[in-house]
């Protein structure tokens, strides 16, 4: 296959294309707003397809650590259920639909263990502070984020 | 696909047939879809009736089901706006017929008249003085906010309580049955539980309470777009809002957080210890499980193969903006609470 330009390069030169080329001189509103939004989603598809496999496998780890001390700590079944269905149902693929796979299940014990850790005194805050790193993730992934067409 | 009320080509003539057999022989002119709505698909409807006379209306229907991006009941909000005609310190436009067979376009529609203005998000955005705009703004939210549950045909909770167990709950409910894992709203859900603050009486909900579905009209301004309206607590309007113009500013709270506040609580009647930076921070939190629900289940859809479009692939941008709101309103929150605490 062609590897260069790569896709996230590929994307983010449509993402140029519509933002540059056609919105400026369209003038029907609603397709306006669309293509406002097309733009938006291309500059996202571009840095997911840049760096989403390894972000999500890094999450990953993070997510089971935390949510195997939630399972030791708190001896939460809902947890460990989660984390069981993890270690049955994850894949070592690096193809993205396996990625996705196990991001969610790693994500449904961080959930369920999230849920059991509450006010814990140190399982709360180390929860709270995965979230605000997968905030953190999500901020990437909308650079220049507006509102399209709502004014 | 079928284009339903999107096919401008086809619906001035179903338009002009459905008028003749319910209300009177009329010419549409022109039929152009409207912006400014992400959810229904709207339409400006100028009329020439039989008798001579001009009007323009607004045909609000659904998108066709594969470009839904949020999901609402039509029936219900004819039906509330029917309501709201007799609530008189609530303008907004009158909702004149109600076509509910979906056989004709697609979609039940609901007509409403057009009222001439900008929306108070357009009047800001080109320099409105904001401190100037804290007192019919909080005005307005007092208004939608003390109306009681009997006066519009809106299912009413039992309780407050039960009412918080039910929207805690939903968000719950998202979680459990979305495709993906959705560990950010089994956070939030789990937060919310545990930091319920203090009660205050049922009241009216418009549920999408922001600048952009206030129409800024020669007369005064109108509140659009009721399709979220629920019994609730009031305060889910003022949390919502400011998760909204927090996203899409100017936001009347940064501008003056304290002066909106203390207009709300006189105009509402509400204390001091049921509206405070620490409450509007819950509510700006709690308040969003009805847009979020929709959010989640078009993009699910989308997954699924079962929904497509610009408009459901964006719910993905709108879901990192929200998660990123309650972040920042989560930690405030705790940290206030921190700080009360000593």
């Amino acid at each position: 296959m062609q590897a260069q330009p790569t896709t996230d390069q590929i994307l983010n030169d449509l993402a140029r294309e519509v933002r540059e080329e056609l919105i400026p001189v369209i003038e029907d509103p609603a397709l306006k707003v669309n293509l406002e939004m097309m733009e938006q989603l291309l500059t996202a598809a571009a840095v997911r397809s840049a760096h989403e496999i390894a972000w999500m496998a890094a999450e990953v780890d993070a997510m089971l650590a935390y949510a195997n001390d939630v399972a030791d700590t708190l001896n939460d079944a809902a947890t460990s259920e989660a984390l069981a269905a993890f270690a049955a149902d994850s894949s070592d693929s690096l193809h993205l639909q396996d990625q996705v796979q196990n991001y969610s299940l790693a994500g449904e014990a961080f959930g369920r263990a999230l849920e059991a850790a509450g006010d814990h005194d140190r399982l709360g805050p180390a929860g709270a502070q995965l979230i605000r790193q997968r905030r953190d993730t999500e901020r990437e992934i909308r650079p220049g984020f507006y509102f399209p067409g709502r004014s | 696909m079928e284009q339903g009320m999107l096919d401008t080509a086809a619906m001035p003539a179903k338009l002009e047939q459905w008028l003749a057999a319910h209300v009177a022989p009329a010419t549409v002119q022109s039929y152009s879809i409207m912006t400014g709505g992400f959810s229904r698909v709207m339409a400006k409807v100028d009329l020439r009736w039989a008798s001579g006379e001009n009007e323009t209306l607004v045909l609000r229907g659904d998108p066709p089901p594969e470009l839904a991006t949020l999901d609402s009941d039509r029936d219900a909000e004819w039906a509330l706006l029917s309501a709201l005609a007799g609530v008189d310190e609530i303008p907004t436009p009158e909702a004149k017929w109600y076509i509910d067979d979906e056989s004709l376009f697609g979609t039940k529609a609901i007509l409403i008249d057009f009222v001439e203005g900008g929306s108070l998000q357009a009047a800001m955005d080109a320099g409105l003085d904001l401190g100037n705009t804290i007192d019919p703004f909080t005005s307005m939210l007092a208004a939608v906010g003390s109306v009681e549950p009997h006066r519009v045909p809106l299912p009413a909770p039992n309780s407050w309580d039960a009412h918080m167990d039910d929207l805690i709950g939903r968000w719950k409910a998202v979680a459990d049955r979305n495709g993906e894992s959705l560990p950010f709203v089994r956070y939030i859900a789990s937060w919310l539980d545990r930091r319920r603050p203090e009660p205050v009486p049922l009241r009216l909900v418009h549920g999408d309470f922001q600048q952009g579905n206030i129409v800024d009209t020669p007369t005064g301004w109108q509140v659009v777009d009721w399709e979220f309206a629920r019994i609730g607590d009031p305060r889910e309007d003022l949390g919502y809002y400011a998760a909204y113009a927090a996203a899409v500013p100017p936001n009347l709270l940064d501008h003056d957080m304290d002066g909106f506040l203390n207009a709300y609580r006189a105009k509402t009647g509400l204390t001091e210890a049921q509206v405070n930076p620490v409450t509007l921070g819950y509510f700006t939190v709690l308040s969003t499980i009805g847009t979020l629900d929709s959010l989640y289940s078009g993009l699910d859809a989308m997954a699924r193969g079962e929904r497509h479009g610009i408009g459901v692939a964006y719910n993905s941008q709108l879901i990192a903006v929200g998660n990123d709101q309650f972040v920042d309103a989560i930690d405030g929150l705790e940290a206030a609470l921190a700080a009360a605490e000593g």
